[in-house]
């Protein structure tokens, strides 16, 4: 089943990046958004049936933690799966993210493969 | 004793521009001389350790960086602004990179978000002449790489 996913991340080089990998991995989509920040984020989540957030912690106007908070705080947003791409270099963040309700953490840089992997491994979808 | 930063610089970028961009740094024969499109990347940690990281190159790197990432036709932003953006985004993970090996045993940093400014004879020099400072040629193109910090009290 075709699914959506938001890519969230200030570098547009990375959003176009990630969106390609997704594309060329064969994984159904019936849209793959984009926001750079946390800000925009919400804006499309609230417009659209997101299936999966791929989000960058270090952005401007709204980091990607507190962007994960206030997903985490909305009953309508709350059961969207949010996996972390990011170079942050804490351990302990990412493992509190986790706790939180963050399903998944892809440290950059990471391979192509990595990333189809996990988002293979969140969604279930079968690979093309 | 060595300095740490020096002993994971080199593999840190070498796997940063590998696995983002397929690029293969090598030691760069000669003086680095700073390129007409030149381009200072920094950023700044605070927490456990206090300090900087800068990358020294050029918007063609950059634009190179930005092509391998996604090949050109998916470019999403006019030329000027990709290179920029994908010398930023390397930064950013090379910074992740070297504080994770640097910060393990010393806490927490948190990392700002990179910032690019034209390179200025006098700013170029500052990086490329400091014997810390990592000199690489990157497929041709001119690649210095400086990390200073110090450990919080």
């Amino acid at each position: 089943m075709a699914c959506t996913i938001l890519i969230v991340d200030d570098s547009a080089t990375t959003r176009a990046m990630i969106k390609r990998i997704i594309q060329v991995a064969g994984i159904p989509t019936e849209a793959l958004l984009e926001a750079p920040n946390g800000v925009a984020a919400l804006q499309l989540l609230r417009r659209h049936a997101v299936d999966l957030v791929l989000a960058d912690l270090h952005m401007p106007e709204m980091t990607g933690v507190e962007l994960t908070h206030q997903m985490l705080a909305d009953p309508a947003l709350a059961p969207i799966p949010i996996v972390i791409v990011s170079a942050d270099p804490n351990q302990e963040k990412i493992t509190a993210l986790q706790q939180q309700g963050v399903r998944g953490h892809l440290r950059k840089p990471f391979t192509p493969e990595a990333l189809r992997n996990l988002v293979h491994d969140i969604l279930g979808v079968v690979h093309a | 004793m060595p300095d740490p930063i020096e002993e994971i610089l080199p593999d840190a970028t070498a796997e940063t521009l590998e696995l983002m961009a397929f690029v293969a740094p090598l030691p760069l024969e000669g003086p680095a001389r700073m390129p007409k499109d030149g381009l200072i990347v920094s950023l700044r940690f605070t927490g456990a350790a206090t300090g900087t990281i800068q990358l020294a190159s050029s918007a063609a790197f950059g634009g190179l960086l930005a092509d391998n990432m996604l090949g050109p036709d998916d470019a999403p932003t006019p030329a000027c602004q990709r290179g920029t953006d994908a010398l930023k985004e390397a930064l950013n993970v090379l910074s992740g990179t070297l504080l994770r090996h640097l910060c393990k045993d010393c806490g927490q940093v948190e990392m700002s978000l990179p910032e690019c400014v034209p390179a200025t004879p006098e700013s170029w020099a500052d990086i490329a002449d400091d014997e810390s400072a990592l000199v690489l040629d990157a497929d041709g193109f001119v690649l210095v790489v400086r990390a200073r910090y110090k450990e919080s009290a």
